[in-house]
């Protein structure tokens, strides 16, 4: 199966989750979203930019420069403790939306 | 994010665009640089890993956009590289760009000036607290104190009492008006080593200062006792004598000279507080009034001017309905019962015109309709400008459709093509706004002139954020409309077929027919406006041509106030003012003016000098008493019609100095002295009113206090324009200067064989010589006074005919332009036409034809404006009808004549179009 592209307005999400995890910079968060999703989602790299910068703007992370453990320069984001928030609220309202999908794709024919 | 701080962001991101775009093409190279190390780690090439990077990453221009969007920053981008597009086009047609930018700051620029002026006179709140409480009440009597007239109250003195509210019961009406103040503009000379100075004083009455709303800077105001008779003589200077002349030091407690008197400094104005007509001190003005004030006024006069301060919560409608009910009681009062005021009355007078007025409205009394007109008018200009530019314009996108269609198929929207256009347009329009901000600066100093004198200092004529506000919302305004017609106009919906026709040639039914109606617009604006200032110049030409009853060539002028000795309440037993005067050095006062008109007719080159207490056409520099007179043998004058004349006291050589004919009888000589019989030269006016048909000379007549009929009249002289040259000469009365109460101001006149300058540097050494610490002032040639006097009509007419010549201007050349890019347009058809056998006639007339009917519609239209207009001009003319046939047919005909010149200069140009040649090109 072919990577699917991320659909719309859930790269916030997907962004906010992994640097949760941990502090990162734009291309480990596009490593890990396409790690995490074993491979099933890909990012389009640079469309993380405009999703960072927007995050930012809201104030969810705040990005800072630092030196990669391969002694590159980049800028590294953590989530800030409104984003927290946010994506626990983001996270839930995902599980009611896909928890309702799927009930309505699992429901049987002819009943 | 609050408002606040995302608007905070925004502006840090404008501000910092290139650093935060330097920011994110670091940010995007690392992550290319690290995609590139995997793909080495995986074991591709050095290229090409970086070439799966930069694939990996996909379009970075378009994703940097993006992050741009996101930051909101892009538009800006856009408009950074759109007036970088238009200032390089400017550099390209520069010619194009100083056209637009120099007509539009003439529009700006004259609309900029006049709104400056208006903004100062009408608009700006008048700077004092809570300035609409202000309101200036009409003719409120101020009562003499009869302790100072000749034998005490008499019954004539208490005649001349109107039945009009005093001034103390009006002050007393505390449940209307928080604070009444009675004001008058004078001057004092201030004792100085280096000579007397003279300064503006303001008379006020005790509450003054409240009514203002001001309160002292140092020190404090007038209390209730310096405003009684006999109460302690006390000052308040301005902040800038007391900067100018102390430093600054500590001057409360001081004394201080004024006139021959001397005052103790009480307290120090606030900074630009200099009401009424920019006071440099202010003195008590006591009620009843004390006719020392004579000194700084200049005059025995009561002041008429009352301003009130309405009590809070009270609507000046109120106080206006509690006021005409105390009119109407007084008016009543110790009449018989059943009387009826008369239309003369001052009560009739205040039902008609109203018993108060809001004080700027007060102050600024007429001259504010003159700035409405002239602002009009600025503003038919900046419209006419308007429309010269527009052609301008459409010039220039006609030539550029074809430019703006290759954008659009490369991919610009059409409402970034717009966009863009109007850029350009505003642009220019903020150039000749900056342009025309700095050209109404330079001519503020000629509007100062237009101002009621009343209000100058009060509220200057400035350039300030608020003009400079109205200069930037007019550029907008006219860039923007001037922007977006030729903008829908060129760009077009369907771009390709504009690229196949080649674009540029044959002008659209539509841009013809809007050339013509610019033409039509901006033709009418220019005859409505040349009709307006060739009236207004008619007027003052006639003005000037009145004769004004003098002859004022060669004749210098110098006037000076006398400090007058205290006038003492009357001893019973002084029944003789002679005995009077002398008791109080009046006299010597009266032998240094007569040895200082002796002197000046000793001088070399001057033929004739005297002295005189109401020199003509002053204006209202404290001279023009009018007093009512009783006559014997005179018809009875109807009931509470007072008849009065104008009065002047001179010396022997006055008619002659001034150039007065003698129409019969004689003037006076060096016989009619204190011990002489009493007599008068009067006007014919004089004589008119009182002895009709009858021949005056050897008639009697007395006036105020004075015994009555003791006056003979022994000579009749011309009529003098005395009070302005506009206004039909009132009855005059002339009296002996030794006959009659001493000096207080004088104007010293001269006529001579100098030059202007020597002779009045002749007078003033005569008066010099005489006593050297004599202060004087208004020294001016006769010729200038009368010039001043006509000042305001004169500006008036010259501004606007300047106005309407730019105006004249403009429409010429927009004609001129309009035929020029016709005929550069149509070269083709013309071509074809001349093969086909036209005669240069046949295709003059064509081209004419086409703005012909423009320029007379135009025309006609502009004179029905101006006929509308003429009812709004009547108040400024004279003598001149507003519907002046002469000007009415004379500056149409002479604008067609010119819009014919401008017609066919550029349209002989076909005469010389070589049918060949044109049909080779392209």
């Amino acid at each position: 199966m072919a990577a699917s592209d991320v659909l719309q307005g859930t790269l916030d999400l997907l962004v906010l989750k992994a640097l949760s995890l941990e502090p990162m910079h734009g291309w480990g968060i596009s490593q890990r979203i396409q790690q995490l999703s074993a491979d099933a989602l890909n990012v389009g790299q640079g469309s993380l930019y405009p999703a960072l910068y927007r995050l930012e703007k809201k104030g969810l992370i705040k990005g800072a420069w630092r030196t990669t453990e391969h002694n590159r320069e980049a800028k590294y984001y953590t989530v800030s403790a409104a984003g927290m928030r946010v994506l626990a609220s983001e996270v839930r309202d995902w599980r009611r939306f896909a928890g309702a999908v799927e009930l309505i794709i699992s429901a049987e024919t002819g009943r | 994010m609050s408002f606040e701080s995302r608007t905070l962001a925004w502006l840090r991101a404008m501000l910092r665009r290139r650093t935060v775009d330097h920011e994110m093409d670091r940010e995007i190279a690392a992550h290319i640089a690290m995609e590139e190390d995997r793909f080495k780690r995986s074991g591709l090439s050095h290229g090409e890993a970086h070439r799966q990077a930069i694939i990996a990453f996909g379009g970075i221009e378009q994703h940097k956009e993006a992050v741009r969007d996101e930051r909101g920053t892009r538009v800006f981008g856009e408009l950074t590289i759109d007036v970088r597009y238009a200032l390089r086009r400017f550099r390209n047609h520069p010619g194009f760009a100083a056209a637009v930018i120099g007509v539009l700051a003439l529009g700006i620029g004259a609309t900029t000036a006049m709104f400056s002026a208006v903004d100062a006179v009408m608009l700006r709140p008048l700077p004092f607290p809570r300035p609409q409480e202000l309101i200036a009440l009409r003719s409120i009597h101020f009562p003499w104190d009869m302790r100072f007239f000749m034998g005490g109250p008499s019954r004539s003195a208490a005649a001349l009492q109107p039945h009009d509210p005093r001034f103390p019961e009006v002050a007393a009406m505390h449940d209307i008006f928080a604070h009444v103040a009675g004001f008058a503009a004078g001057g004092l000379n201030i004792g100085d080593p280096s000579g007397p100075v003279r300064v503006r004083v303001g008379v006020v009455t005790a509450d003054f200062f409240p009514t203002m709303g001001v309160s002292p800077v140092q020190g404090r105001g007038f209390t209730a006792n310096e405003g009684l008779p006999d109460g302690p003589r006390s000052t308040v200077i301005s902040y800038g004598l007391w900067q100018g002349r102390y430093g600054g030091r500590a001057v409360v407690g001081q004394p201080i000279v004024l006139g021959v008197k001397s005052y103790i400094i009480i307290g120090v104005a606030p900074r630009n507080f200099g009401f009424p007509e920019r006071s440099e001190l202010w003195v008590p003005l006591v009620v009843p009034l004390d006719p020392n004030i004579e000194e700084p006024l200049g005059r025995v006069m009561s002041p008429s001017d009352v301003v009130a301060r309405l009590a809070p919560g009270v609507s000046a409608s109120t106080a206006a309905q509690h006021l005409l009910l105390r009119w109407e009681q007084d008016a009543v009062e110790g009449r018989p019962p059943g009387f009826k005021p008369s239309a003369t009355d001052g009560v009739e007078d205040v039902r008609t015109h109203g018993v108060m007025t809001p004080l700027r409205q007060n102050l600024v009394g007429d001259h504010g309709h003159a700035l409405i007109l002239l602002l009009g008018a600025t503003g038919m200009l900046l419209l006419i400008a308007c429309a010269n530019v527009s052609h301008l314009l459409l010039s220039q996108a006609t030539g550029r459709r074809r430019e703006m269609a290759v954008r659009e198929v490369l991919g610009a929207t059409r409402s970034r093509v717009i966009r863009q256009l109007l850029v350009e347009c505003t642009l220019l329009s903020f150039g000749g706004a900056v342009l025309g901000v700095a050209l109404a600066s330079a001519i503020t100093g000629l509007l100062t002139r237009l101002m009621p004198p009343e209000v100058i200092g009060i509220t200057p004529i400035e350039i300030d954020l608020r003009v400079m506000a109205f200069a930037i919302a007019l550029a907008l305004c006219s860039g923007i409309g001037l922007g977006l017609w030729p903008a829908f106009g060129v760009t077009s919906a369907a771009p390709v077929e504009a690229i196949k026709s080649g674009g540029a040639r044959g002008a659209t039914a539509s841009t013809r027919l809007a050339r013509r109606v610019l033409v039509g617009t901006e033709l009418a604006l220019t005859v409505t406006l040349l009709i307006s200032g060739a009236l207004l110049l008619r007027s003052f030409r006639d003005v000037v041509e009145r004769d004004p009853g003098i002859h004022p060539d060669h004749v210098g002028s110098l006037e000076m106030a006398f400090p007058i000795a205290t006038i003492k309440p009357m001893d019973p037993t002084i029944r003789s003012s002679t005995q009077l005067h002398d008791i109080f050095g009046l006299e010597q006062q009266r032998r240094r003016v007569d040895e200082m008109v002796d002197r000046m007719e000793q001088t070399l080159g001057i033929t004739a000098a005297a002295a005189v207490d109401n020199l003509p056409l002053r204006g209202n520099e404290g001279q023009g008493l009018e007093a009512a007179f009783s006559a014997a043998g005179a018809s009875p004058s109807p009931r509470g019609v007072t008849r009065g004349a104008r009065i002047a006291k001179v010396t022997a050589d006055y008619f002659h100095v001034m150039g007065i004919t003698l129409l019969r009888g004689r003037t006076f000589g060096p016989g009619d002295d204190s011990l002489a019989p009493r007599v008068a030269v009067v006007n014919r006016g004089f004589a008119e009113q009182y002895w009709p048909g009858q021949d005056p000379i050897g008639h009697q007549f007395g006036y105020m206090e004075r015994d009555s009929n003791a006056i003979t009249v022994v000579g009749i002289v011309g009529d003098v324009r005395d009070k302005a040259l506009d206004q039909d000469p009132t009855p005059q009365a002339y009296f002996p200067a030794h006959q009659d109460s001493p000096w207080a101001i004088v104007a010293l006149v001269a006529r001579g064989t100098l030059s202007p300058a020597q002779l009045l540097k002749a007078m003033q050494r005569a008066v010099h010589d005489v006593n050297p610490a004599q202060a004087v002032y208004s020294v001016s040639m006769m010729n200038d006074v009368i010039g001043l006097s006509v000042a305001p009509r004169r500006t008036n007419a010259m501004l606007l005919m300047f106005f309407a010549l730019l105006a004249l201007v403009l429409a010429v050349l927009g004609v001129y332009s309009v035929v020029a890019y016709g005929v550069s347009q149509r070269t083709r058809e013309l071509g074809i036409r001349a093969a086909l056998g036209a005669t240069g006639n046949n295709l003059l007339g064509l081209v004419a034809r086409d703005i012909g009917w423009s320029a007379l519609i135009g025309t006609i239209a502009g004179v029905a404006g101006a006929w509308a207009l003429s009812r709004v001009l009547a108040s400024f003319l004279y003598s001149v009808s507003a519907h002046d046939p002469a000007t009415f047919v004379g500056v149409p005909g002479w604008l067609l004549l010119a819009t014919a010149v401008a017609t066919l200069l550029p349209a002989l140009r076909v005469l010389r179009v070589n049918p060949a040649e044109v049909m080779r090109a392209d």
